[in-house]
């Protein structure tokens, strides 16, 4: 599978591949107004078709802009390519740009309680820590666990 | 020059605007609570105004505003809807009572943007103007508007105009440069840009804005070809870290390299690129083509053993990347590739990777590789099979039935075997029956073998296996679709989609999945529903509307971020919009039912049978409940500010599209889709476009269509009927008539294109046997039989309406070569030539039945074409086998 940096022409391919994988969705103009502030950030993985088949849809922390943090808006692989690390790549090509054009000092993202692969994958491969729980953060109840990546800055 | 009426009456508006201090203090703070968003206030400012003054035309025009964006956008709701018309009807008598107020019409083009209706707010921007040509945030307004319609000419005279009129804002420097883009002038651009790369200090950018914009300088100069600056610039910039070491500055790096010949260079970035980004193929290739290494095409055996070392060597340096692997399969023949491929697979079959099929499939289109690949896995199985007991090897196995139950069901194998597919999952599923995997391939073996229903429900089977996994849920909810179970269906999707959503497909509509709305409206055609088909492709259609209007907003935006290369595309996206593949698809499919309407009015309704006539009944009810439902819930919502917004939108008033179909004007909503697709031609585009131009009664586009078509697809079995239809159009009475009417000059470049399609001398029967003769597959045979029956057809004499039963049998003899044994079965063929038989032909049962039983003899799985009886009796069984599993479950408890 092919891993690049996503363009705007990628980003109806991300929000059907979103709309397969899980169901907190977006309309086109929030994956455009990502790619029109933070093109950098958002990759995606493609068949030998040139079908997206995964994507990592990033941005930077909008409110708390002291400490410079990105985060990640919406991961997903569909079914039938996972466990090829292909989550895992696209998650450290978006951390490399978050790093070294925007100076993150960390990242943070939200994972549903029970997301197991998820959990797994950020803490275990990817060097996430657990630092928050939001109660009742998802439509349907569930909680969300707050993870965060801290870089080697000081 | 403007009458002495028109300037009487100019002086009398004049006269009329000026209030006296008080209101003149209203009129301010009501401008003010406009801006402050302070909608209720600012109603009672205009009212104060309007009491004592009632023709004031700017106040009416600044209420209609203020009431206008306090409404909720895109949705209208129960209140909402009736203070749309107040706001405008003010705006109307606004405009009416002072017309010469720059005013009146900017609010008037501020409430048409709103409502995208981005051409009437450019010309009543463009009147605004008229009046206050050096109005600023006229010009400013027009600049977007301009950009959005694609005026790119226009807008640049506005953005030069607005720089002239204040030169001093860098702001504007960039628009001045993007404008220079857009109009294909990259020169004046770059000269813009660099004297705001000298400014660049002094601008208060940021560092992420500098980084941006330098960017799009290098890219730029690239573009343009001045090399030595691009290179200077990016050095320069790189060594004061303007820009960071990121992919966008490193590939930039190494193509300027490239260009100026120093491979050793540019060789270099991309070995950085790649250490970054070893999964990223364009690298590799990139990399190669310096070394006259061509990716692209077959790589000479001389310069094989090279390509492979410098491959093997990254396969070392990063075995996590499977790029270089992967590469390798595309360029390596024989041996080499039997060796390469058995490893790669072996690895994968170890590790358990679903995607391993998918992964090579390209492969397979190589009849060798195909091979190759198919003996590899066959070996693996033994392989496996003789180790079965212990665990991992288990997996394996699985993982290899899998793979071998996928590639001898897929398109690109010669030899296609379902039933050992099918086989072969059976002992998968029987070992594991927990994964998911198995069951979603038995799906697809069983789709391709003409089973949509019993595949609807292997998918059905899976998802329950994992039902927090919205990707099994939205797969399985697709092949109720293609059954036909629309109602089971959208119970599947209703599984993850919002709650409070009026139904699951009014959610996924709302998120814009195209996929599902298309595959529906095919669901609700096969079913005879046009009204509801249609509804759900232009629902597709007005989705890609939506895509095009959120543009508008970054017009301004990304030129204040400076995400230039990101504007770059986004508006090359917008070119390519209209051939994207979901709405090429729903628009041709949206005409071929305007045609089909335009031909024979009375599909305008749908006809159904009294157990659908129930179902419709129950449906319409229910949305007559969610209906009131939202009204009562607007009723109480009003009284309470926060909830205001949360009011559900209106309910749609024609939920089956009945009133609309019953209403449309085929041809007017056909030429609508053909304009819009025509933006980005496509094969699909001028096939469309002949069928709108032969029921107008175009010739010359009917003509011009074709000849793009034929340059296109000489062969394609659509691009042969239509010629044919051409052909018989042009030799026919009317097409006679219409030839006499157009210039002899055009007609004989006419003639002598269509002698490209049909030489004079041969006749269309002649054609189309030879036509018939030099293509063996299902799609082109059935063109071959219908544009037989097309020619035979049009021979019939006066008062004739059916074919003679010679004819019939020659055109049921082209259909019947279809099924022969040496044709590939095409499913989607078969179906439509049984429908064939029914319609136009008009053949015996006989005739349509010969026909069938071959196919039942081709697809001995085929369900899809079995006796109802059958389908039935099974659909019994599987109701017992739940029932028993329900129960069993039960007991367990
Ligand atoms: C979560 C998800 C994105 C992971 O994608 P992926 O490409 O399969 O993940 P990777 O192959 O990169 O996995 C990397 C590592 O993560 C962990 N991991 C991933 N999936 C896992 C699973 N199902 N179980 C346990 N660990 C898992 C493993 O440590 C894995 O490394 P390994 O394969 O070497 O053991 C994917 O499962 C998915 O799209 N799920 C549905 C959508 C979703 O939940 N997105 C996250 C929302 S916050």
């Amino acid at each position: 599978m092919d891993i690049r940096q996503a363009t705007v022409s990628d980003l109806l391919g991300m929000q059907k591949t979103n709309l397969f994988n899980l169901p907190e969705n977006y309309t086109f103009k929030y994956y455009l107004y990502h790619a029109m502030t933070w093109p950098e950030l958002s990759y995606v993985a493609c068949n030998p078709k040139g079908e997206v088949v995964g994507y990592i849809l990033a941005k930077m922390d909008e409110e708390n802009t002291e400490i410079p943090s990105g985060h990640v808006t919406s991961i997903s692989v569909l079914r039938s390519y996972r466990r090829l690390g292909l989550a895992a790549k696209l998650m450290r090509q978006s951390q490399h740009a978050m790093n070294h054009l925007y100076k993150a000092h960390h990242i943070t993202l939200h994972v549903r309680e029970s997301n197991k692969p998820a959990i797994s994958l950020y803490r275990d491969n990817l060097g996430f820590e657990q630092t928050g729980v939001e109660k009742g953060y998802y439509a349907d109840g569930e909680s969300a666990y707050q993870m965060t990546y801290k870089f080697n800055k000081d | 020059m403007a009458s002495k009426a028109d300037s009487a009456a100019r002086a009398k508006a004049i006269k009329d605007r000026a209030l006296p201090t008080k209101e003149s203090g209203l009129f301010r703070q009501l401008l003010q609570h406009y801006e402050a968003k302070q909608h209720k206030q600012g109603i009672k400012a205009a009212d104060q105004i309007l009491k004592k003054f009632p023709n004031h035309g700017e106040t009416l025009a600044i209420k209609a505003l203020v009431i206008h964006s306090s409404l909720p956008h895109n949705h209208p709701t129960a209140t909402s809807q009736p203070k749309g018309e107040e706001a405008n009807r003010l705006i109307d008598t606004a405009l009416r009572k002072d017309p010469y107020s720059h005013i009146t019409h900017h609010v008037h083009s501020i409430i048409l943007r709103a409502d995208k209706d981005f051409a009437g707010a450019a010309d009543a921007l463009r009147k605004a103007r008229e009046i206050d040509p050096e109005n600023i945030p006229l010009i400013r307004d027009s600049i977007s508007l301009y950009t959005q319609l694609k005026h790119y000419d226009e807008a640049q005279q506005a953005r030069i105009k607005y720089h002239t009129l204040r030169p001093n804002m860098k702001a504007n420097w960039v628009t001045v440069a993007i404008g220079y883009e857009l109009c294909g002038e990259p020169q004046n651009a770059l000269n813009v840009y660099d004297q705001l790369g000298k400014a660049l200090k002094d601008t208060g950018y940021d560092s992420v804005e500098k980084a941006e914009l330098c960017i799009h300088t290098i890219r730029l100069m690239v573009e343009v070809g001045r090399y030595p600056d691009a290179l200077e610039l990016l050095r320069k910039s790189v060594d004061d870290k303007t820009l960071p070491p990121i992919c966008d500055v490193m590939t930039l790096e190494a193509t300027i390299y490239e260009k100026l010949g120093q491979k050793e260079k540019a060789e270099e970035q991309y070995r950085k690129l790649i250490e970054l980004n070893p999964d990223n193929l364009s690298y590799y290739g990139d990399l190669m083509f310096l070394k006259g290494i061509d990716f692209d095409s077959t790589i000479s055996e001389d310069l094989l053993p090279k390509t492979l070392t410098i491959m093997d060597g990254f396969a070392e340096s990063y075995p996590r990347a499977s790029a270089p692997k992967r590469l390798i399969l595309d360029i390596v023949n024989g041996d080499e590739f039997r060796s390469r491929v058995k490893a790669y697979m072996q690895k994968a079959f170890e590790k358990g990777v679903p995607s391993l099929f998918s992964d090579l499939k390209e492969l397979c289109r190589a009849e060798e590789k195909q091979k190759i690949i198919q003996e590899a896995a066959e070996e693996f199985r033994e392989h496996y099979e003789a180790k079965d007991e212990s665990e991992p090897y288990s997996e394996a196995l699985l993982w290899t039935y899998y793979f071998i139950a996928s590639s001898i069901s897929h398109r690109t194998c010669p030899q296609k075997d379902y039933a050992r597919a099918l086989e072969l999952l059976d002992i998968a599923g029987k070992r594991h029956p927990t994964v998911p995997e198995v069951l979603f391939a038995r799906g697809h073996v069983l789709k391709r073998a003409g089973d949509l229903e019993g595949a609807a429900r292997a998918l059905e089977q899976a998802r329950l296996l994992d039902k927090s996994d919205r990707f099994l849920n939205g797969k399985a909810g697709k092949y109720w679709l293609r059954a036909g179970q629309i109602e089971k269906a959208g119970q599947v999707f209703g599984l993850f989609t919002k709650k409070d959503a009026p139904t699951p497909g009014a959610d996924l509509k709302d998120m814009q999945c195209s996929w599902y709305l298309i595959e529906e409206g095919d669901a609700y055609r096969r079913a005879g529903n046009l009204p509801l088909a249609v509804k759900r492709y232009e629902q597709v259609i007005a989705i890609y509307q939506e895509l095009e209007d959120d543009e508008y907003d970054f017009h301004t935006y990304s030129l204040r971020k400076l995400t230039l290369d990101a504007y770059q595309q986004m508006m090359k996206f917008d070119r390519e919009l209209r051939s994207d593949r979901w709405f090429t698809r729903a628009a041709a499919s949206a005409c071929e039912v305007y045609a089909l309407i335009h031909d024979d009015p009375s599909l305008r309704e749908i006809r159904l049978s009294p157990e659908e006539e129930a179902e419709r009944k129950k449906a319409a009810k229910k949305a007559q409940k969610a209906g009131s439902k939202a009204k009562k819930a607007a009723a109480s919502a009003p009284t309470d500010p926060k909830k205001e917004k949360e009011e559900p939108s209106l309910p749609d008033s024609d939920p089956a599209g009945a009133d609309y179909l019953k209403e449309v004007n085929p041809l007017d909503a056909m030429e609508r889709l053909v304009q819009a697709m025509r933006r980005t031609p496509t094969l699909e585009s001028w096939l469309v476009e002949f069928e709108l131009a032969m029921r107008k009664k175009q010739f010359m586009r009917m003509r011009l269509a074709m000849s793009h078509a034929h340059d296109l697809a000489p062969d394609h079995p659509k691009v042969h009927e239509k010629c044919i239809a051409l052909a018989i159009f042009c030799r026919s009475e009317a097409g006679v008539k219409a030839l006499a009417e157009g210039q002899k000059e055009i007609n004989e470049v006419a003639l002598a294109e269509i002698e490209k399609f049909i030489p004079q001398d041969a006749s269309a029967l002649r054609t189309n046997s030879d036509y018939l003769q030099q293509h063996q597959d299902a799609g082109h045979i059935f063109a071959a039989a219908r544009s037989l029956h097309l020619i035979l057809s049009n021979q019939l004499g006066e008062g004739q309406s059916e074919l003679s039963g010679d004819d019939k049998r020659q055109v049921e003899e082209t259909l019947m070569q279809i099924v022969s044994p040496d044709v590939q079965p095409d499913l989607a063929v078969y179906k439509q030539a049984l429908a064939f038989y029914v319609s136009p032909l008009k053949s015996s049962d006989e005739a349509r039945s010969a026909f069938l039983s071959a196919v039942r003899k081709n697809l001995p799985l085929g369900f899809d074409f079995k006796e109802l009886s059958e389908i039935a009796s099974r659909r019994e069984a599987w109701a017992k086998e739940d029932d028993s599993v329900a129960t069993n479950g039960d007991s367990k408890k």
